[in-house]
């Protein structure tokens, strides 16, 4: 008998921390301890407390080891396994409680408010085996759907959830559904969106890498609601896990008859293709990854027509991104009411976040919508590190925009954040700290969109780079008055006059910072200064003499020879040679090196 | 998969051994103590004793190892905690106590009075 | 109900529910800017020049592509409306190369017309970043230069859509977009088939023909040469436009004279030679149809089409017939028995086209196209060019007389004329095959099932004691979705006319560029053709073997057509080329 399951993440995250080398040595050391016939070694999907990675869980006690290493596999291995002795040292700090105990995940600060319906097999399952995905309730949703209700009945079900789009704009899903099926009966299609490309969200990755048989499932039961046979799951090469992942599962899917023909015996017949992207931002839009799948250039096209009237190959296609899909199971399942009875008014369910930036606690979180930010940020996220202040939260990536401490208190849900100027997005929710400079940010994410853009119209392809440049000018020190009023017009026409979604949210992060941190531009413009001390053109290191103690530990690190001085006397910077790299105020320990 | 009785048969099959992962488990466990003088007094045996009584039996219930208990006089120590019982500690166990305690104790739901070392005073909580 | 109610600028209206607001407000004549789109092939919505406002939508709609429905408030001219469009304006002219002053399509240019009309007058409203690329001039018969690209697509639609050829796309992304070849090879090095189609559809100077002029003033100042001209049989039906007459002018008169004026030695037609070309074709076809040679049998006048035949369908080389195009047949008669008849040396004969087409750039380069040693024709200039030079040379083209074409090699028949038009070619060889065929001089002259500007056509005629079918592609979209039945064994012809260009050589890549918001809404080909069509009624010789000059020529020099005198100046060869 199994007695024990040691569960490694395998996401992307832990990977790259060589979980699965970890996975190797726990195998080996299972197996020379002779307890192969005893534990279980399973790689999962992610836990989402990404920044401590890699992670591993020991059950049945559940004990949360975080940042394991190969070498503290012996010791896990004879002590815990054997002996039943946690390996203190490696747990989670905050599951180990002061007698030595250690608590259960789910009371920590960062469990404690999440709620897990789109991850909830992440971390508890093996991707790669259907069986386990089947343990925990899979694919009963698409037998009750196949079996008990009509395609009109699912579709009825998703509209009263009040389940939105989580890919950005938070369409109902039930509504797109419902435009779909009532195209007359012929060749459709169902699209996954799985080509997220919000700089830091990776929530759709984490659910194609720990739960891909719930995207499976999903996908069929739109399928059977809209009268689609066939899906295609546009992913990016760039996620060579979930690919593989994803494979592997449809693979062992339609070996168990759950996609293919007649499927339980209802003469419903499904089958999922993946199509790889190769990283183009632009491609997340659902016009241009639709064009894209097609095999031509990924370009947004102007709708109408929608892709539910003209999609893949002209054909009506309903398209939804990942987590929407992965919420669709449980609906099925738990029905309407559950679904609804989580969340905000108009924005019921959950709502993954990829919490990252000046945070103690990066990593994925899913919450109920109506969740505060406070409550993410200082609950979950464990706040801000190094006793900073908070200044802003970036939400909704690069189309979205920031939210100030002012807001912090609003409970987040599509139309509130709207309301403030940011949006949803795709649910990254970046942290800002008070050593942030918020036009540098703005120039961040427009430099961003300026790269991604397609190219294909005039507001986007130069309308959007015309205003980065009016950025940089500020940022470098050359902005002129009236800059910002020219902005704001520019930002403006592109809003009202680019062609897809990506160029009308382009000038959000601008729009915003503007909105809530005019004063930051001025400042830039007016006193040729940058209050966060970022933006290089306007920053200068100085040494306060009085507090120099000639060490020369600022000399030797500089790169540019900039800075001289003799032993035990006060050092001084030469503002002509210096290349504000930073170095000598990292390496300072009097503290005694200053930006202004 | 032709039914939905198929996908239930399967689901049942894939729960086999899945409740050693569930963090919400409410059934039997047994908890061996594998403290060093445990296993110096043949704990090790004991442990896959009750493994194997227990796979034996098709039963769904946990096995706990832990540190010495403090009863080093007694050991190999085992116990066993019903939900919403006290638990029960059982000292010098061998594999053939351990298949008893499982038969009578674990299945069947009373104590093997005969092998019980102590009876903890308070509930603890399963 | 097919149709909607909606109102335009207040106006209520009821148009045809698939419309977009585009159409809808040209049908109350009200035209709303345009820079990307072209009706059916170029629909993206990219530029965003012809937004509007709707009533309850947030943002401005690109009315090309938008459709109208029930109810629809559109407002085309608000404020709102015309200060984006100004914008987007800036923003384009903030990354083009500003050389309207001499540019080749200044007073011609459809971003100049737009800026005028919207009071764009800072051009340098938006500074920033320009790009600068160098040119491609790696082809014979045109020119790119990036730097004027306004990114509309309008190239990219017409090389794969209307050609399905599709050789120049977009490269890169964002800013750094650019037109180009795969890989950014250059246009020489792919399979290009010179028809010209990306050039009459750009709407700025973004792509252009290779301007030879030069070669030809040179010429016309050179005492030694003797400088003859020949213009094509379309021609005359378009050249008007480059001098503000209406569309469907017949200026044939006005031509001739103008080139007269320029100093010709000659103004010849190529008329006369397309009434060659029918002779030795209907011979070829004659030939093959008698002794089973390779059917069918299908024409090659269309440089364009000839190149596309070679890269793309090389298995049909077999079926092209070997006879030069009228283009060649004129320079090889020209610099051999006119020659001979004037005593001059063909070295000395300086051979221009006047030419509908860029591919005849290409053309006059190929190997097997040089009767007397040299080849047949020097330069070969497009309706564009031509006029370019008659302006400058400061000639009032519409006010000159009518003058008529220079003897021998000026007179033509109706025949001739025709080729000019999709269909054309298969008439004139129809009536040259029926008398060859039947010796009936009395047969009817008119195929009119082949006429018209439908993409594919098809016709069969009871000719003596056969059936001859026959088919007529334009445009080489057409031309490929014909070959495909061709080659399925689906459809099977004696003969097939193929042009390379959408309505044959009136709509030819060389010809006078309409700008869209003209050419979208007027069916330019029709036009043009009529003036062929017309052209063929009035004369009197409506039959190519019954050409006095062709007549004499064989009577005089090549004895028979097919002889072998005849195959060596007239008949040429073709090759394999790559696709990619």
């Amino acid at each position: 008998m199994i007695r024990s399951h040691v569960l490694v993440c395998g996401g992307t995250g832990c990977t790259s921390s060589r979980s699965l080398a970890l996975i190797d040595a726990m195998e080996r050391e299972v197996a020379s301890a002779g307890l192969s016939g005893e534990v279980k070694v399973v790689k999962t999907g992610c836990f989402g407390l990404c920044a401590l990675g890699p992670i591993m869980i020991v059950y049945p006690e559940g004990t949360f080891y975080s940042m394991v290493k190969e070498e503290d596999v012996p010791e896990i291995v004879s002590e815990h396994l054997l002996r039943g002795r946690p390996v203190t040292r490696l747990v989670y700090g905050e599951t180990l409680l002061p007698d030595g105990e250690v608590a259960s995940l789910d009371d920590t600060g960062f469990y404690k408010k999440q709620m897990r319906v789109a991850l909830r097999n992440c971390g508890r399952i093996d991707p790669e085996d259907i069986t386990e995905y089947i343990a925990f309730d899979g694919y009963q949703a698409l037998a009750k759907a196949l079996t008990r209700m009509t395609p009109g009945e699912v579709i009825d079900v998703v509209k009263a959830s009040g389940l939105r789009g989580r890919g950005g704009a938070g369409f109902p899903t039930g509504l797109k559904w419902s435009f779909a099926a009532a195209q007359p009966p012929g060749e459709k299609y169902v699209c996954c969106n799985a080509d997220e490309g919000d700089p830091g969200a990776f929530m759709d990755r984490s659910i194609l890498e720990g739960d891909p048989h719930a995207l499976l499932e999903a996908m069929a039961i739109a399928g059977y609601a809209v009268g689609a046979n066939r899906g295609y799951i546009y992913v990016r090469a760039e996620y060579p896990i979930a690919v593989k992942r994803l494979q592997i599962a449809i693979g062992q899917a339609r070996d168990m008859g759950l996609l293919g023909e007649d499927i339980f015996g209802t003469g419903f017949s499904f089958d999922i293709e993946t199509r790889l992207g190769a990283g183009a931002f632009v491609c997340g839009e659902e016009t241009a990854l639709i064009r894209s799948i097609e095999g031509h250039r990924g370009e947004p096209r102007p709708r109408p027509p929608f892709p539910a009237v003209s999609g893949i190959f002209g054909k009506p296609t309903v398209q939804n991104n990942v987590e929407t899909y992965a919420n669709v199971p449980r609906i099925i399942l738990l029905g309407a009411e559950w679904f609804s009875a989580i969340g905000t008014e108009k924005s019921k369910g959950t709502k993954v976040f990829a919490l990252g930036g000046h945070i103690t606690n990066t990593g994925l979180v899913e919450v109920p919508m109506g969740t505060t930010l406070r409550e993410i940020v200082e609950e979950i996220g464990g706040g801000i590190p190094h006793g900073k202040k908070f200044k802003a939260a970036q939400t909704g990536g690069p189309s979205g925009g920031c939210i100030p401490a002012e807001h912090l208190d609003i409970p987040i849900d599509y139309d509130n954040l709207t309301a403030i100027g940011s949006m949803m997005g795709s649910g990254g929710l970046i942290v800002l700290d008070e050593d942030s400079c918020m036009v540098d940010m703005a120039r961040y994410y427009l430099d961003f969109t300026v790269d991604e853009s397609c190219g294909k119209c005039t507001p986007c392809r130069i309308g959007t780079r015309r205003l980065l440049e009016m950025v940089e000018r500020i940022t470098g020190g050359n902005g002129k008055s009236g800059d910002i009023e020219r902005m704001e017009e520019l930002c403006r026409y592109i809003r009202e006059n680019a062609l897809c979604g990506l160029g009308q949210s382009a000038p959000n992060p601008v729009l915003s910072t503007i909105r809530y941190f005019r004063d930051e531009y001025e400042a830039h413009i007016h006193e040729k200064r940058c209050p966060a001390h970022v933006c290089k053109s306007m920053l200068a290191y100085k040494i306060i003499a009085e507090k120099c103690i000639g060490c020369t530990l600022c000399a030797r690190v500089c790169p540019a020879g900039a800075i001289a001085g003799e032993l035990k006397k006060p050092h001084v910077i030469d503002p002509e040679k210096c290349v504000k790299c930073g170095a000598c105020y990292e390496k300072c320990r009097q503290g005694a090196i200053v930006k202004e | 998969m032709k039914s939905m009785e198929e996908l239930n048969a399967a689901r049942e099959r894939a729960r086999d051994g899945m409740w050693v992962r569930d963090d919400n488990f409410a059934g039997p466990r047994v908890r061996v103590s594998m403290g060093d003088c445990g296993i110096a007094a043949g704990a090790r045996d004991v442990l896959d004793a009750f493994t194997q009584a227990i796979a034996a039996a098709k039963l769904e219930a946990q096995v706990l190892v832990t540190d010495c208990l403090g009863l080093c006089g007694q050991e190999p120590v085992a116990q066993i905690l019903l939900p919403g019982k006290t638990p029960v500690t059982y000292g010098k166990v061998t594999r053939e106590r351990a298949v008893e305690i499982v038969k009578r104790h674990l299945a069947g739901g009373r104590p093997v009075a005969e092998y019980t070392v102590a009876v903890r005073d308070e509930e603890e909580k399963a | 109900m097919d149709t909607v109610t909606i109102k335009i600028n207040g106006m209520p209206l009821a148009v045809h529910k698939e419309m977009t607001i585009l159409e809808a407000a040209r049908t109350v004549h009200i035209e709303i800017p345009t820079l990307c789109y072209l009706k059916e092939i170029n629909q993206i919505g990219a530029c965003r020049i012809c937004v509007v406002e709707v009533k309850g939508m947030r943002n401005l709609v690109s009315s090309c592509t938008y459709p109208v429905a029930e109810g629809m408030e559109i407002f085309t001219n608000t404020e709102r409306v015309q200060r984006a469009r100004r914008t987007t304006l800036e923003l384009i002219l903030s990354d083009h190369k500003r050389q309207c002053l001499s540019c080749i399509r200044s007073s011609n240019c459809e971003l100049q017309r737009l800026c005028w009309l919207f009071g764009v007058d800072d051009e340098t409203a938006y500074e920033g970043h320009m790009h600068e690329y160098s040119f491609d001039d790696s082809a014979m018969h045109m020119v790119r230069d990036n730097s004027k690209c306004i990114l509309c697509r309008r190239c990219e639609a017409a090389c794969a859509r209307m050609q399905h050829v599709g050789v120049i796309g977009p490269n890169d992304r964002g800013f750094a977009t650019h037109i180009g070849c795969a890989f950014d090879q250059n246009l020489g090095d792919v399979a290009c088939v010179s028809c010209g189609q990306c050039i009459v559809v750009c709407p700025t100077g973004a792509i252009h023909e290779r301007d030879q002029t030069q070669p030809v003033w040179d010429a016309l100042g050179d005492p030694t040469k003797h400088v003859i001209v020949q213009t094509a049989p379309s021609i005359r039906a378009t050249i008007g436009e480059a001098f503000g007459m209406p569309i469907g002018t017949d200026a044939t008169g006005k031509m001739v004279a103008a080139l007269r004026r320029l100093g010709f030695h000659g103004v010849f037609d190529t008329d006369f030679a397309a009434d060659m070309t029918i002779v030795e074709e209907a011979n070829e076809l004659l030939g093959r149809v008698q002794k089973g040679g390779k059917l069918p049998l299908i024409t090659s006048c269309s440089p364009g089409w000839v190149k596309y035949c070679e890269h793309y369908y090389p298995e049909f080389i077999q079926n092209l017939s070997t006879c030069k195009s009228p283009q060649q047949m004129f320079g090889a008669i020209a610099k051999t028995w006119y020659a001979k008849k004037r005593g001059l040396d063909p070295k000395d004969i300086f051979v221009v086209g006047i030419m509908p087409c860029t591919a005849k750039k290409f053309e006059i380069s190929r190997e097997h196209e040089s009767a007397a040693g040299v080849p047949d024709v020097d330069v070969a200039l497009t309706t564009r060019e031509i006029s370019r030079m008659i302006k400058r040379a400061g000639i009032e083209f519409t006010l000159l007389p009518d003058e008529d074409f220079d003897r021998p090699l000026g007179e033509s028949t109706g025949a001739g004329t025709i080729f000019g038009a999709t269909g054309g070619v298969m008439e004139a060889a129809l009536r040259t095959a029926v008398y060859r065929i039947t010796g009936d001089d009395g047969a009817p002259v008119d195929f009119v099932k082949v006429r018209g500007m439908e993409g594919v056509k098809e016709a069969s005629y009871r000719v003596g004691e056969m059936t001859l079918n026959v088919a007529v592609a334009s445009g080489l979209a057409n031309a490929d979705a014909l070959l495909k039945k061709v080659k399925s064994g689906k459809k099977q012809y004696h003969f097939i006319e193929i042009m390379g260009c959408p309505g044959g050589c009136i709509n030819g890549g060389g010809q006078p560029v309409q700008m869209a918001h003209v050419r979208n809404f007027t069916d330019l080909s029709a036009l043009r053709a009529s003036v062929l069509y017309n052209a063929d009624v009035a004369k009197t010789i409506r039959k190519s073997h019954d050409n006095p000059v062709v007549v004499k020529l064989y009577e005089e020099f090549f004895d028979e057509p097919g002889s072998s005198l005849a195959h060596e100046m007239l008949h040429t060869r073709y090759k394999v080329r790559n696709h990619f």
